[in-house]
């Protein structure tokens, strides 16, 4: 059952829209990762889903509620959609747990589900701490408590864990996902990083220049991107000239299985590294060039026979060395796209 | 909610209306109290106002500030002025009230204490005393035979640039008037072209023309008597360096400009007003003038302060010091010579 | 070179202000304007003989040494207090604490007692200098504050990488120091400049004569209001010259917020000139002035005749004034700092420019302009303790929103965005985050206000309740009469009193809060 309903919404700034027509609907539950790169509209999404911008056209509603129609504009504070900005945006003047209390109605509940929160997000012993003594990763997960801590409807996480270090933010993130889905929160979520993303998100949104381009579980973007550019922006690619009839795939590594059929005729044909095998018995043969060692995989350049360039991801531990003899082959339907 | 500007505001709410409980406590219940506003200083009147309320019974709360101000003050008010009386240090400024038509004329009985040449001529304030102009000069750098005993001189060559005065200053207009009344329009017209291209130093004001001769740094400069005698009461006189010349006897410089006092329109209280207006010019009060202030009584007996010349030599019927026709003609004649 | 740094996006906003904060806005500006409306309705009695009035030679003279007296005094404020205001926050000073006091302490002095002062020092001041001299001292505080708040809130990052692309020191001030601090400078430089436009207590002392002696003159002489409106629109316009250059100046200016502190270098005799002009502003705009009534102290016979009960009851009303004016003024500068802080567009700069006018005009004119609105709409009021500190606000409102935008500028706007989220209205979440979050800037506009209003004579003569003395008209009183000696315990208390929103002024510049 939808219960974020965006439709067709629309926000310009002067002229050129920076939100056009976006669709977008997130069941109760889900975390929905908003991915796309900087300027696409992503954040000016999720403001406008906050109701900190209005909306020029198109409709948001929550459950039952019409949050923005170009004509009604819910205000912030009514809309019980909480908010976790990318930079440190914790009240300075103010505790941690003042912080976390914030948006609670004064009362003698408040502190107690401040200090519920606060341990739900692994902080019990930092309540009295102000802003200025937490570390990057604290500050957020203080951040992440007060936005939790009303019981909104929806959450909205603004690029959480871009200004952490790496190690941090991959801690971070799977706590975080883990509490949301323990408290059955509907989040969505905006980044730029695909790892995140997919490896967060029940579903992913794909925008590009204010629209959104694909909506689907992690593995039918990743697999299936509905185009070129979104299949090369969600992953790496290897992109292969092709001929296409029916399903029948003729490319300059052997003939393959197409995806789609998507008419006859000249094609691009895309496939991920990790699609390409380098010790089959059958296929094109090649010899490595170079090997991008990543610990669990590795990034393998191949120069086929025939002259092509090609980059297969091949899983720890056995990896080929520079100059190796290997021949490449394909085990899966390929991605074809009209040139 | 905790907000730490709610004690300020509160703070300062607090001070406000313990300030308003001040204003109205001091000065009586505004409505029934005689309100005079005095374009001179606390220090002078307030000791008589004193003893007029003890006199009278009537209690009256004083206003005080410059004559200019207040008369402006009291132009701005207009139809809506809580004054009574107003108390002036200059015949210009009640001049400038009494064109506004914002005094009621005096009864005879008030203004024929005042001889004529003193007091305004249609009866719409009168006269309380007054100043005359003199030389302050400084002995340590001229001898006494070197100290003019005319304005004229201060257009010969010789003082150029070493001579003070205050042209934007009503006694210092007034005395062009004078000027201008008693030798004619361009006898008048010569002698400030010759002031002009002396090179005079301009000051604002009266005190400051003393204060500079006092510390040495001007020559001499042209002013009323009575603030040497302020500024000898506030530093003894032994310790003044400036000494006064007075101008001969019909020189236009030998004049005296008067203080005064007018009832205003818009009084309500009428009886009171013309009591305090008529304690002002009685002998007690001239006395006090006389004893505390150093100023000429108006009043005929009552005698001058000692080591002034007579107040009859002073006296120059032809003059309104409060025409303000004639008092323009005079600003605009020293605007063409660029003094004003 | 330049330097390009992103506009801190997160404090400005997109679009046109609610309506509400804009009608606010334009009501507050609109009291700022009531000195106008009475100028221009006095004007307008001058009907065509206006023109010639204005044309004399005489007006044109006044015009021009106006003009020279505030662009030399600004000049100089630009100069002495960018110099001090870096001496005290990027070296290693000895005492620092107590140099930012000296260099406030300037505030405390009224230009009429610093002008007698030097008077009493050097009999023979007189002209264009010597009222630089007195004017410079008593505005360049208004520039070294903020300019050394400035500095210290930036970090020295910046300055090191164009050091080490090879750039001389005095290079790297003018091309990567000074844009960040000039917004702050020129807004100090604009009160100054304005504030000698409106002077009238220095220049009269020291006899320079500018357009607000024509206006006194105009009063005191023909009692002509009419000429003295016509002199005041002059300088109306001669401020809004000065408003429109210094938003322009302004404008150009990104800024960039930083969080690491700003390094700082130990004191060498290459920096002696600067350690100069740290050193001349206290001296000669507080020290020797002061010597100088000292002296007349000694020398009065009237010193006998202290009232201590006088002088206590007028300290108090004069405590009470300023801090009931300092909050209404710094209350009423919330929508307009707000609205300049956060939004642009033609409504907003008119309301802060509008705001700024009446800063150049001479307390008597906006005295005279707030009797005549008092009596016109709450003539209840008019002489009663109310419409006085309304008075002091009108005056004083632009002092408040020039300290009160910087503060909330520096404000994220996202903070406001997490509490609407949160579930907090507007208005709440502006008295919840912002108000606190701005609050030493609110103390430093309340300072502000607080000292001026101690300061301010001609407007407290006209508009105080009768009864009430404060320790400005007190020593005017006495002054007056040439008692100068009486007239020092009140100079002494009202320095005194003054001295200690300056202090209070300088703990604010120190101190800075962590702004995400």
């Amino acid at each position: 059952m939808t219960w974020v309903d965006v439709s067709g919404a629309t926000v310009r700034f002067s002229r050129a829209p920076v939100l056009d027509e976006v669709n977008l609907q997130v069941s109760r539950g889900e975390v929905v990762a908003v991915l796309g790169p900087s300027g696409c509209g992503k954040t000016t999404l999720l403001r406008a889903i906050a109701g900190h911008l209005p909306l020029d056209a198109g409709r948001v509603s929550v459950g039952d509620r019409v949050l923005s129609t170009p004509a009604r504009h819910i205000r912030p504070e009514k809309r019980g959609v909480g908010w976790v900005p990318q930079e440190a945006s914790l009240f300075p003047h103010l505790t941690v747990r003042e912080n976390i209390a914030y948006g609670l109605r004064a009362g003698a509940g408040s502190s107690a589900r401040a200090g519920e929160v606060a341990h739900l997000v692994g902080l019990g012993e930092l309540l009295d701490r102000g802003p200025h003594q937490l570390s990057g990763g604290q500050g957020q997960r203080v951040a992440l408590a007060r936005a939790l801590a009303p019981r909104p409807d929806l959450l909205l996480l603004d690029e959480p864990f871009a200004a952490l270090d790496r190690k941090l933010r991959a801690a971070l993130r799977v706590d975080v996902v883990e509490l949301l889905r323990n408290q059955h929160t509907t989040a969505l979520l905006v980044t730029h990083d695909q790892e995140e993303a997919l490896s967060l998100a029940d579903r992913v949104a794909v925008m590009r220049d204010g629209k959104v381009l694909q909506v689907g579980t992690p593995r039918e973007v990743y697999e299936n991107p509905v185009d070129r550019w979104t299949a090369d922006f969600i992953g790496e690619t290897v992109e292969l000239p092709g001929k296409l009839s029916g399903t029948r795939l003729e490319t300059p590594i052997g003939v393959l299985r197409a995806l789609h059929a998507v008419g006859d005729g000249d094609v691009r044909v895309i496939l991920r590294p990790e699609w390409l095998r380098l010790s089959g018995d059958t296929g094109v043969a090649g010899r490595v060039q170079s090997v991008q060692y990543a610990g669990h995989d590795a990034l393998v350049q191949v120069r086929t026979e025939n002259g092509l360039d090609l980059t297969a991801r091949t899983a720890a531990p056995f990896f080929p060395s520079p100059g190796d003899s290997v021949t490449v082959s394909v085990h899966r339907s390929v991605l074809a796209y009209r040139s | 909610m905790h907000l730490p500007l709610l004690p300020a505001a509160s703070a300062a709410l607090a001070a406000t209306l313990l300030l308003s409980a001040c204003a109205s406590g001091t000065g009586g219940a505004g409505g029934d109290a005689l309100s005079l506003y005095s374009g001179r200083s606390e220090n002078l009147v307030q000791p008589l106002i004193e003893r007029f309320e003890k006199e009278s019974g009537i209690q009256v709360e004083v206003r005080y500030g410059n004559t200019a101000e207040m008369a402006a003050l009291l132009l701005e008010e207009g139809e809506n002025s809580p004054a009574d009386v107003f108390l002036s240090q200059d015949a210009g400024a009640l001049g400038a009230l009494s064109d506004a038509g914002l005094f009621e004329k005096l009864p005879v009985d008030v203004t024929e204490a005042i001889p004529a040449g003193f007091t305004s001529t249609d009866q719409s304030w009168v006269g309380i005393t007054g100043r005359a102009r003199v030389i302050a000069y400084d002995p340590h750098r001229l001898g006494e035979s070197q100290v003019p005993d005319s304005v004229d001189a201060f257009t010969e060559p010789e003082w150029a640039g070493r001579f003070g005065i205050a042209p934007g200053n009503a006694s210092f207009q007034a005395f062009v008037t004078a000027y201008r009344v008693l030798r004619g329009e361009e006898a008048a017209d010569r002698w400030l072209a010759g002031i002009a291209a002396n090179d005079p130093q301009i000051f604002d004001n009266n005190v400051a023309i003393l204060s500079a001769v006092n510390d040495g740094a001007l020559e001499a400069g042209l002013l009323n008597h009575y603030y040497w005698y302020r500024l000898a009461e506030e530093t003894g006189v032994d310790n003044m360096r400036a000494q006064l010349q007075f101008p001969q006897p019909g020189d236009p410089g030998s004049i005296v400009n008067v203080t005064g006092a007018g009832k205003l329109a818009t009084s309500d209280q009428d009886d009171n007003a013309l009591a305090l207006i008529a304690y002002l010019t009685s002998e007690g009060a001239q006395q006090y003038f006389v004893d505390e202030v150093h100023e000429y009584p108006l009043v005929e007996t009552v005698a001058a302060p000692d080591g002034l010349p007579p107040l009859e030599s002073l006296v120059n019927p032809q003059l309104d010091l409060a025409d303000l026709a004639s008092l323009s003609e005079t600003q605009e004649l020293l605007a063409k010579h660029g003094l004003l | 070179m330049t330097v390009q740094m992103k506009r801190s996006g997160a404090a400005s906003r997109v679009g046109r202000p609610p309506l509400g904060l804009a009608a606010t806005g334009l009501a507050v500006a609109a009291l700022a304007v009531i000195p106008l409306a009475y100028l221009i309705v006095r004007s307008a009695e001058a009907g065509s003989s206006a023109a010639a009035a204005l044309l004399r030679p005489r007006v044109i003279e006044l015009l021009m040494n106006s003009v020279m007296l505030a662009a030399a005094v600004g000049a100089a404020c630009l100069v002495l207090g960018t110099a001090s205001g870096w001496v005290l926050a990027r070296t290693r000073l000895p005492l620092r604490a107590a140099w930012l006091v000296l260099a406030t302490l300037p505030l405390a002095v009224p230009s009429y007692l610093a002008a007698y002062g030097w008077l009493v020092a050097v009999p023979t001041l007189s002209g264009f200098w010597p009222s630089w001299l007195v004017l410079t001292m008593a505005c360049t505080p208004y520039v070294t504050l903020p300019v050394a708040t400035a500095l210290r809130s930036s970090s020295g990052q910046l300055e090191a990488v164009a050091r080490s692309l090879g750039r001389a020191p005095l290079h790297v001030f003018a091309t990567v120091t000074w844009p960040r601090i000039a917004p702050s400078a020129l807004a100090g430089v604009l009160i100054a400049v304005l504030y000698s436009l409106s002077d009238f207590g220095a220049v009269a002392m020291l006899r320079f004569q500018t357009l607000t002696w024509g206006i006194h003159s105009a009063y005191s002489s023909s009692f002509d209001r009419t000429l003295a409106a016509l002199l005041s629109v002059v300088l109306v316009l001669l401020a809004v010259v000065v408003v429109v250059v210094e938003r322009r100046l302004r404008r150009q200016v990104p800024t960039a917020p930083s969080r690491s502190p700003a390094p700082t270098v130990p004191l060498r005799w290459s920096l002696t000139p600067l350690l100069a002009a740290l050193v001349a502003v206290p001296v000669l705009g507080v020290a020797i002035p002061m010597a100088g009534l000292g002296t007349r102290l000694f020398q009065a016979e009237t010193l006998r005749q202290v009232d201590v009960e006088g002088l206590l009851v007028a300290t108090g009303s004069t405590l009470a004034l300023g801090a009931a004016a300092a909050v209404l003024t710094v209350l009423l500068s919330l929508p307009v700092a707000t609205l300049a802080a956060r939004y642009s567009g033609r409504l907003v700069g008119l309301v802060e420019s509008l705001s700024f006018v009446g800063l150049a005009l001479p307390g008597i004119v906006v005295g005279l302009s707030l009797v005549f609105f008092t009596l016109a709409v709450a003539p209840a009021l008019y002489q009663g303790v109310a419409a006085l500190v309304f008075a002091y606000a009108v005056l004083f409102l632009p002092r408040a929103v020039g300290s009160v935008r910087a503060g909330l500028a520096l404000v994220p706007g996202r903070l406001l965005d997490v509490s609407r989220s949160l579930g907090v209205g507007s208005i709440r979440s502006w008295i919840r985050v912002t108000v606190p979050l701005a609050l030493p800037s609110l103390g430093v506009g309340a300072c502000l206000v607080a000292i001026s209003t101690a300061k301010e004579l001609p407007a407290t003569l006209l508009l105080r309740p009768t009864g009430i003395s404060t320790l400005a008209t007190e020593l005017w009183a006495r002054t007056e009469v040439a008692e100068f000696g009486a007239a020092a315990p009140y100079a002494a208390m009202l320095v005194l009193v003054a001295a200690v929103p300056a202090l209070l002024l300088s703990r604010g510049a120190t101190s800075r809060r962590e702004l995400p």
